[in-house]
Formats: structure tokens, sequence, C-alpha cells
């Protein structure tokens, strides 16, 4: 079958009722729990994976699939409205998402934030229906040294395209890091940092972190300011829309943030998150505006949206292509597949067709729903940002903590909650940035892990890395984003230097 | 406090959590490992404390070097800051031992006072809707367990 035919056989399982139904559910459902910050689709998918017992396993994996592609829809919006990121992948989001908020285009970033995830996820469809088998085997050929130099070069890249100083970055990639060491240490299972406390043995949960830094942290700001504080304009319904100049700036992003976040979807690990950094510190640099970047960019909001779509779809390429899962969310699916009885791995698309070419096809079903889903609520969000700023604050508050607890159960994880917040208020006054610590936290153990089995791998002589050409190349690319910033500060102080040198002489 | 002076007690406390991983890491089960080639749990810790603590110090040099300008406004922590961290504190006090519906309500209603809310009926009737709102969302609709009060068992 080739991708043509698989595609319309794939169809004809996604549009029967039963299988609408299920995606429906799950874009609903996915939505919701991409709104609410700390219930995450993993969680999501856990709970309803009882219910899909008494389904087949296409629409179980249809209903499910939904709820992963479904969350990233909806994790843009807390961000760009309330500077709460309600998924990892939807930091970056924050940035610039939240400050065209504060200018009234609340409207006009959700718009472009659900057309980019359209269009990612469609890009994405179609590089699974057609890529699938040749992108599954290349991306095998990533082993622990590719790892390493990625996430190296991703922290470095991050930390340049904020702005933070290179010694304040240095100080948040080392604060996340170490933060990410506190627990079971990957390789031996010897507990570090943990002071004898159980719950910490199983490490510092990453969605407490990012909500306390940022969602908790702007609460504690505007307890500060709210005298002060600037309420966002009331907004017509046709400003509701990107203006044409919006709009114009927003389609190489979406374009570029797809394509991008689809090719780092198929690399294992935590890559929808490098994805949008990436996708963000592109955009800033072919923007005619870099200037514009932090302050309410409209392609800072449509690139990193776009990607971690993009991501999303292309993880799904391991899962169904061989079998294997790269993501935690991926690892929630392949778990449905074996208690439905389907043959994971290669076989997949040759034994059960209906289940590989049905859930890709069920997926651009579920993009169409989402965007048809999310346009229409965009007033209704919009409208929300009118309510007196009293009560936003006072329900955040109550969503900050409600869905934290709703993690795990854990009051620990209310108490890193807090300390979360309290630590984001004091960086931001001090002029540190929050976001460099998240990545390096999220990065943080796949980077050990990695730089641990390198130097097995290497009998210790990490110079060895440098001859496998994706490690070298990206070690490389490192190097010169570390190095490049430095060299034209120094030439631009000579320059500066030479004519009062010369005014000297003469 | 001003803005010199903070700089310089985080660069002196990213000093002190660098070299206290620093410290701590060659004591962990396992060390830094026999070899490179044999690297332990330590290693990985290790690294990053000296990275913190190289960017601390050099963070501590720039602030020290840094001058004091007048338009640099100072650091200061107000009231409704610590109130409402006192608030959220509080929330995570109680929820084991009064429950949801008490914690929550008091939250609420602490945070509504905090953000100036007109009204005290104003206020208790608004945490009392909202919480039971957010209970039939989280713990009937989502499925989130709560946990069960202790003060009244």
């Amino acid at each position: 079958m080739n991708a043509f035919e698989g595609l319309a056989f794939g169809f004809s399982i996604a549009l029967q009722w039963q299988n609408l139904l299920a995606c429906f559910t799950g874009v609903l459902i996915g939505t919701v729990v991409g709104v609410l910050p700390g219930i995450g689709p993993i969680g999501a998918m856990a709970l309803l994976l009882p219910v899909t017992y008494s389904m087949t396993p296409a629409g179980a994996l249809i209903m499910l699939a939904g709820i992963y592609y479904g969350s990233m829809y909806g994790g843009s919006t807390t961000s760009i409205l309330l500077k709460v990121p309600g998924e990892v992948s939807s930091v970056i989001t924050v940035l610039d998402g939240y400050e065209m908020a504060r200018r009234g285009r609340a409207g006009a970033a959700l718009f472009v934030a659900a057309v980019g995830s359209f269009a990612a996820g469609s890009i994405g469809i179609l590089g699974l229906a057609f890529l699938a088998p040749v992108l599954a085997a290349s991306a095998l050929r990533f082993g622990p040294p590719e790892f390493f130099a990625l996430c190296i070069l991703g922290l470095l890249v991050l930390s340049r395209l904020t702005g933070s100083s290179l010694v304040r970055a240095a100080v948040m990639v080392a604060l996340g890091l170490g933060l990410s060491t506190v627990g079971m240490e990957p390789m031996s299972g010897v507990a570090r940092f943990t002071f004898g406390s159980l719950e910490l043995s199983q490490g510092l949960e990453l969605v407490p972190i990012a909500i306390g830094l940022f969602g908790v942290a702007e609460l504690l700001s505007s307890a500060h300011d709210k005298l002060t504080a600037e309420r966002p304009l009331k907004v017509r319904f046709k400003e509701l829309l990107p203006t044409r100049s919006e709009w114009k700036r927003s389609q190489g992003p979406i374009v570029r943030g797809s394509i991008m976040g689809f090719l780092f979807g198929l690399i294992p690990g935590p890559t929808a998150i490098i994805a949008t950094f990436s996708s963000y510190a592109l955009e800033r640099k072919l923007s005619k505006h870099p200037e514009e970047f932090g302050h309410g960019a409209i392609e800072g909001v449509a690139g990193p949206e776009s990607a971690n779509n993009g991501a999303a779809q292309g993880a799904f390429i391991p899962l169904l292509a061989l079998g294997i899962p790269f993501a935690p969310a991926s690892a929630m699916l392949l778990t449905a597949l074996l208690i439905h009885g389907a043959k994971t791995g290669p076989m997949l698309m040759v034994e059960s067709p209906e289940i590989f070419w049905g859930v890709t096809s069920s997926m651009y079903v579920g993009n169409v729903m989402l965007l048809l889903l999310n346009l229409p609520l965009i007033g209704v969000f919009v409208a929300l940002l009118r309510l007196p700023m009293y009560l936003i604050s006072s329900l955040v508050a109550l969503l900050c903590v409600v869905g934290t607890y709703a993690i795990s159960n854990s009051l620990l994880d209310l108490w890193v909650l807090l300390l979360s917040g309290v630590a984001g208020y004091v960086l931001r006054q001090l002029k540190f940035e929050p976001v460099i610590l998240l990545m390096a936290l999220a990065l943080g153990p796949i980077l050990e892990r990695s730089f641990l089995q390198s130097l097995y791998l290497t009998q210790g002589d990490l110079a060895d890395i440098m001859t496998r050409p994706i490690a070298g190349t990206m070690l490389v690319i490192a190097a010169a984003v570390l190095i490049y910033p430095l060299l034209q500060g120094l030439v631009m102080r000579w320059r500066a230097a030479k004519p009062l040198a010369d005014l000297k002489k003469s | 406090m001003t803005a010199r002076l903070a700089g310089l007690i985080a660069a002196l406390f990213f000093l002190v959590i660098g070299s206290g991983m620093m410290y701590l890491s060659p004591r962990l089960a396992g060390g830094l490992g026999l070899s490179a080639a044999e690297p332990g749990p330590g290693l990985f810790p290790m690294m990053v404390g000296a990275l913190m603590f190289i960017a601390a110090a050099a963070h501590l040099v720039q602030t020290m070097a840094q001058t004091q300008t007048e338009a640099e406004p100072p650091y200061r922590a107000p009231r409704d800051i610590l109130l409402l961290i006192a608030t959220i504190a509080g929330y995570i006090l109680l929820l084991p031992r009064a429950g949801f519906f008490v914690a929550a309500f008091l939250l609420l209603l602490g945070s509504l006072s905090i953000y100036d809310m007109p009204g005290w009926w104003r206020r208790i009737a608004t945490s009392a809707v909202s919480t039971v709102i957010s209970y039939l969302v989280f713990t009937l609709g989502l499925s989130v367990h709560m946990p069960a009060p202790t003060w009244f068992n």
C-alpha cells in the first residue's frame, strides 16, 4: 500500500462515526488539559486508558492521540493570556504572547497560535504518511554522543537568545542542571542531595517549578503592582483577528516552525521543548525587527507554537513505524497498543494497517476539529481578560495550587511550587532569566545520561565525539554560538577604541 | 536594599550552592568514579557545581565593579507579596488537615482581599461559589484526588 492508498484507507477508518466521536472526545479533553496548568496529557491519557477497553484498537489510539496533540493546542492559551504555561513546551510562548496580550493583541496571538498549530499538524501528517519508514531509520542513528551534543547546543542557543548576559545565563544553566541532579542518579540509582527525603529521591517535578517560576511569580508581581498594572484594552471582534501585517509576518515562522518541530519530534527526549526555542532563535535571527522579540513580536508566538505541534506529530513516527516510544506520551500510546493486543514495531503497518493509517488520517480530522473548536473560543478567552483583576488573580492562584497537586497528589510539589514562585519573582527582580533555568532543568536528566553513556562509549575520551559527523557538527555550531558574540563584542570594542588611538597618535 | 547589594547577596548565594555541590558530590556513594571511562554518580553534579561556582564568582566580580546609579529603584518586599506567600503557604498547610473546601475557600478569600476586591460579603460569596465550581471541575470532572480532611475525622 503506497502513501496515497494508505491515506485513503485511513480516512475511510477515521471518518466512521465511532472514530469521529473518539477523535472529538480526545481533542476536546486535550484542549482542556492543555489549558489547565498541571494536569498534563499523560495524566489525562492514563485516566482514560480504562475507558478505551471497550473500543477498537484504532478507536482507542485515535482518542488517546487526540488528547496528546489537543493539549499542544490548549497549552498556548494560558501562556498568552495569563503568563502561566499550560504545558512545558509552551513556556517560550510566554515571552511574546503575554506581551501581545498586554497590548490588547491577545486575540491575534491566539489566532496565529491556532492556525500555526493546524499548519504544523497538517505538515506533520504528510511527513508521517510519506516519510515514516525512512525518517524512523535515521532517527535511530542518534546515539548518546548526539544527544549530549544536542543538549549542549540547545542550552547554549537558549542562553544567547533570551538576551541575558553570558554570566547570568551560565548561573541559570548551572542552577537548572543542579536541580535536575536531585533524586536518583540515572545509571546507578544512587540518591543525591535528597537529605533523607523519600519524596525527593524521585527527583523534582518539572511542572510545579514551571508553574511556580512563571504563574506564581507573576501573581506576586501583580500583588506588588496592582495599582499600576496595565489592564488589557477592550477588544472588538475584528481585533480578534491578526492584522494583514501580523498575518504576513506569521506565515514564514509557521512554515519553518512546523518543519523544524516535525524534524525535532523524530528525536527522542523532550525535543518539543528544544524545537520551540530553536524556532524562537531562528525567527529572531531572521527577523527584520529582532529588538521586538520579548516585547510582543508575533513571530515569537507563530514559530514556537507551530514547532511544538510539529514535534507532537513527528513523535508518532518512531512509535508507529518502529514501536519505540521516544517520549512519555508515546509510551502511553504504546501501552494502549499493547493492551489492545496490537503487534507493535515495523509490522504494525503491515499487520494492522487500520491502526497505522487510521490514526494518521484521524490526526488530520482532529486538527480540523481543533481549529473549529479553538477559533470560536478565542473571543471567550479574550473576554475572560476583562474580568476584574482581583478575580483573575485569585482564580489563577487556585488553578496553580490545584493543578500542581493533581500531578502526583504530593504536598512536596506544592512547596516546590511556592518556593519556585518566590525564586522566580526574586530572579526577575535581579534580571536573571527563569526560562533558562527551566530548560536546563528539563534537559538535565537527558544531558547527564547521554554524557555518562558517551564517557563509557568513548572510554573516557570525549574528544572522540568530534569524530562523529552529527555530534561533531552540533558541537562546532555550539562553539560558534558561544564564541561569536564574544568575538563580536571584542571587534566592536576594538573598532570603537581605534579612532581614539588614532586621534591620540595624531 | 540597593540593586548592587541584592546582586552581591545573589552572587554569594550561588557561590555557596556551587561550593556545596562541589563539596558533597565526591562524598556521594560511588563518588566521582574510578576513571573517566567509569564515571560515578558524583561526576556530573561536581561539574555543574564548578560551573555554578565560576559563573557566580564572575557575577560577583561584575556586581562589585558596578557603581550604584540614582535611577535604580531599591529592592523591597511589599506587605502584599509577603501576605500572598503566607496565604499560599496556609493553603498547603491546611489542605491535608482541613480538606479542600476549607483550604481553597480561605486561599480565595485571602487573595481576593490582597487584590482589593471591594466588600467583605462579596469576597465571601465569590470564594464560596468559586470553591464549589473548582471542586466540581477538578474532583468530579477531572478525577483529581483531594486529601481527606483529618481534622473532621
